[in-house]
């Protein structure tokens, strides 16, 4: 029988595994289309492509002074990313970094201005244990809820976004703004209260915290007992419940060094930046974190990379406004089509073509 | 004149992904005729009914039914063209009750669903076999038995003139196996065909006219069920010659080992409690627990491995009181589980299988020092249980859900047994498993006792209590009804016991 006379047909069917390298290679593939769906909206704004991107690249690593800022960028989403990470490892997603963060910087304004006199250290560590607080507490709510009567933590995170949102706006207009301000944002916190900076640039330790947490997540969540709980939890929580494993303690645990987590973020932006707490703190902060746990295939290490990449993007972008005159909104453009090439991607990547012969 | 076959199915093959379920099949079923689809578990049976009734599309094939081809893409298909299948898990909603169960599906004009035309058409078919059948209690209410009762009539309202039951009996007592038999001769009598699915040679002996053996996905054989008997199909099924019996070692018993004293508990999901439950268990004996699916023995499961709290009494095991301790230090004291559901309740189906190998073993040495976890002990103590148990599966990496469901079961038998147990506590221990690895199960069981550890065997299967118990107990709606030595109690007692009658002493 000729090669000509079989017949075929294709059918799409799901896979029973995906291979890893499947999804880094599915990462890359949505950066390189994001890349692309920029490069439409560049040509649309009337710059050249190769003078946008270059400024771009350039922008974001081209020199140290653009390699410190474009970590300094990274810094907020890669506490936020990391908040969603150990969150969803557990089956629960936080979508409250946003208000977690801003909290965590609300607490640290308070040990700032409160205590002006403490030296650094001793400042530093209790603005840290004040954000771990005001964090843990933000993903201890939702958590309850889930358990005690069901509640949805995806809804109960986003509402708590707001409350901490408003809080914040009613302490810069009122209580913590000094008489004679003008704006609504605090007084400034004591030297002795701020991050140290490193290599001389607006870098500051927060981002070496970060990357230590994000070791220690990895470390915590492949290799103790607890991280190992708090996965199979995420993954049949029936099963875990018939060895003996608490749910609920799993439950509680993950989403308050959720919280922490991102709160620390919040007070370093505070007190690594701005030193001052404003209503402008965080450029949604939260939300970008979203998109990095996805790209970073909620991996610690993919995290690292991914706010990296956006902290890039984000300040690149700046750059390639000045040089090209491309609108730096360019940048939230890109972190949307990120998101939707990666989701389109990772559903893509369950599925596989499946050539069938057709006989009789 | 012979008459025209009413299914005649060409070359169905389907494949999930890089398994071939089904193989080229042919088969054909006459006019009125009961014709079983023998095969073990993991056979294609199933899958090659869901073809046939439209709920899985074909790869490739041809169907024809009473002699004219037709093209089944769905369901709805298959129902129009007058062939119906009662599943194995059962398509009811279980808030409603009987006759709307029968109602929906149907197609008709208007907005009334002209329910009580149809409680009078049900009622008609109910007398007509002599079928009881509560028809306003919803169905989360009922017996298994009376669901599949709703499941039949369904497809007798929908006009089904070929009825395809998926391994009917698997949840029935041997007296609700007969009424369900002598209703299917009825039926045939009256014109009706069957393609029965099922692995019990007992049933395919002593009711199919004609047998088609399936094996990995592929027709082995049709024969009249006249012209062979149990062994010749039983060799068959599995492709060498089997030993059907397994062989049961004389062991000592000793002291009592477990007793639980009155125990109450109300289910977790349900209304049933546990009333004053109480029996002992003696060391190096295997109890088996019968009782139809509802009775009590998830309860009595859940509430023996600390999944579930316990309300009153006492469960004593080795003299120490262990009423409400959690799992883990169950696990400690030396008890282990195989609980029903293997994918929800066992395992982690998306780790690789040197973690689902961990789950409940974390909390000790070598594998953890109650903080860290020793990788190099986690990858030796999977390698050393696959090689054991002669698991097939190419490395400790491999993820679980790959593996195929003998091979699930041997995982969670490893685990389980890895820590030497005093007593196991396993649940439908060989649910879905292919006569090898039943066999595995079942010989891993019994030399368990040897080294003077005790099982209880809850099951709802009464042949494997039969083959493995020293003495049973008999749930019926959360109470003990039967207590006994295995040789001095009839099958058949069981039966009437679990279905809540009672025998003559």
């Amino acid at each position: 029988m000729l090669k000509s006379d079989r017949k075929y047909h294709y059918k799409i069917e799901r896979r029973s595994s995906v291979p890893f390298w499947h999804e880094i290679l599915a990462a890359i593939l949505a950066i390189a289309i994001t890349l692309l769906i920029g490069g439409a909206l560049i040509l649309q704004s009337g710059a050249s492509l190769s003078d946008a991107y270059s400024a771009l690249f350039v922008g974001a690593f081209g020199s140290k002074k653009a390699i410190l800022e474009t970590l300094v960028q990274a810094t907020p989403i890669l506490f936020t990313g990391l908040a969603m990470v150990i969150a969803y490892r557990a089956n629960y997603i936080n979508l409250g970094a946003e208000g977690q963060f801003l909290f965590g910087a609300i607490a640290a304004t308070w040990v700032g201005l409160s205590f002006p006199s403490l030296p650094k250290p001793i400042s530093i560590s209790l603005q840290i244990t004040a954000a771990i607080f005001a964090g843990a507490i933000w993903g201890l709510i939702p958590a309850l809820m889930r358990i005690k009567v069901g509640a949805s933590e995806i809804i109960v995170t986003v509402m708590l976004n707001f409350v901490v949102q408003y809080f914040l706006s009613y302490l810069v207009s009122n209580p913590w703004r000094p008489e004679n301000e003008f704006y609504n944002q605090t007084a400034k916190i004591a030297t002795s209260a701020t991050w140290p900076n490193l290599f001389d640039s607006r870098l500051h330790i927060g981002f070496i915290i970060g990357i230590f947490l994000s070791l220690t997540v990895l470390y915590l969540i492949w290799n103790t007992k607890i991280g190992f709980e708090l996965r199979s939890v995420g993954e049949n929580p029936t099963a875990s419940k018939y060895k003996g494993i608490s749910i609920n303690k799993i439950a509680i645990l993950s989403m308050m060094l959720s919280g922490a987590i991102a709160a620390i973020g919040g007070a370093g932006e505070i007190s690594g930046i701005h030193h001052r707490l404003k209503p402008t703190i965080s450029k949604g902060y939260g939300w970008t974190g979203i998109t990095i746990a996805l790209l970073g295939r909620t991996h610690p290490i993919g995290i690292i990379i991914s706010s990296i990449f956006f902290g890039g993007l984000i300040n690149g972008s700046s750059f390639m406004k000045i040089k090209t005159g491309v609108e730096s909104s360019l940048a939230d453009a890109f972190q949307g089509a990120a998101m939707i090439v990666v989701l389109i991607l990772l559903a893509v990547v369950q599925y596989r073509v499946r050539r069938i012969e057709v006989n009789g | 004149m012979k008459n025209q076959p009413i299914l005649t199915v060409s070359n169905y093959t389907k494949s999930f992904g890089d398994v071939i379920a089904n193989d080229s099949i042919c088969l054909e079923i006459e006019s009125g005729e009961i014709h079983c689809l023998l095969g073990e578990n993991g056979a294609g049976k199933t899958t090659f009914a869901e073809c046939v009734f439209g709920y899985y599309q074909t790869d490739c094939g041809k169907l024809l039914f009473n002699g004219s081809e037709i093209k089944i893409s769905s369901p709805s298909d298959a129902i129009s063209a007058g062939i119906g299948m009662v599943h194995q898990h059962f398509v009811l909603a279980r808030s409603m009750n009987a006759v709307e169960n029968i109602a929906v599906g149907i197609k008709r004009k208007g907005i009334s669903p002209g329910l009580s035309k149809i409680e009078n058409d049900v009622k008609e078919i109910c007398k007509l076999y002599d079928i009881e059948l509560p028809l306003s209690t919803p169905v989360k209410n009922l017996s298994v038995s009376d669901q599949q009762w709703i499941e039949i009539i369904k497809a007798l309202y929908l006009g089904a003139k070929l009825l395809i039951l998926d391994e009917p009996t698997a949840v029935l007592t041997p007296q609700e196996t007969e009424k369900l038999f002598g209703t299917i001769l009825e039926m045939k009598q009256k014109g009706f065909s069957f393609l029965l699915i099922t692995h019990k040679l007992k049933e395919v002996m002593s009711y199919s006219d004609r047998v088609t053996v399936l094996r990995k996905g592929r027709v082995i054989a049709t024969v009249n069920t006249d012209d062979v008997n149990e062994d010749y199909l039983a060799e068959m099924m599995v492709g060498n010659e089997i030993s059907l019996s397994t062989k049961r070692k004389k062991v000592a018993i000793g002291d009592c080992l477990l007793s639980v004293q009155d125990i109450s508990a109300i289910g977790e999901n349900t209304n049933l409690s546990l009333n004053d439950v109480s029996f002992d268990l003696y060391e190096g004996e295997i109890l088996g627990v019968a009782g139809v699916s509802g009775n009590g023995k998830k309860e009595l499961f859940d509430c023996l491995v600390g999944y579930q709290k316990i309300n009153g009494g006492k469960v004593i095991f080795d003299n120490e009181l262990i009423s409400n301790q959690n799992p883990y230090q169950l696990i400690t004291k030396g008890i282990a589980c195989v609980p029903p559901d293997r994918i929800h309740q066992g395992l982690l189906m998306n780790f690789p299988i040197k973690e689902s190998l961990m789950l409940g073993l974390h909390f000790f040495k070598p594998i953890s020092n109650g903080f860290r976890i020793n990788h190099s002990e986690v990858d030796k103590f999977a390698l050393d249980q696959i090689n054991k148990y002669q698991i097939v599966a190419s490395s400790p990496d491999q993820i679980t859900q790959t593996l195929s469901g003998g091979n699930l079961q041997k995982l969670i038998l490893s685990r389980e047994l890895s820590r030497s147990p005093k007593l196991i506590v396993a649940y439908s221990p060989t649910r879905g498993l292919d006569v090898a690895s039943t066999k595995f199960v079942h010989e891993k069981l019994l030399t368990i006792r040897e080294t003077g550890a005790s099982v209880l065997l809850i099951s709802e299967d009464l042949d494997e209590i039969y083959t493995l118990a020293d003495r049973l107990i008999i749930l019926y709606r959360g109470r003990i009804v039967g207590n006994s030595p295995i040789n001095k109690i009839a099958k058949s007692d069981v039966g009437l016991l679990m279905a809540g009658c009672s025998i003559a002493k």
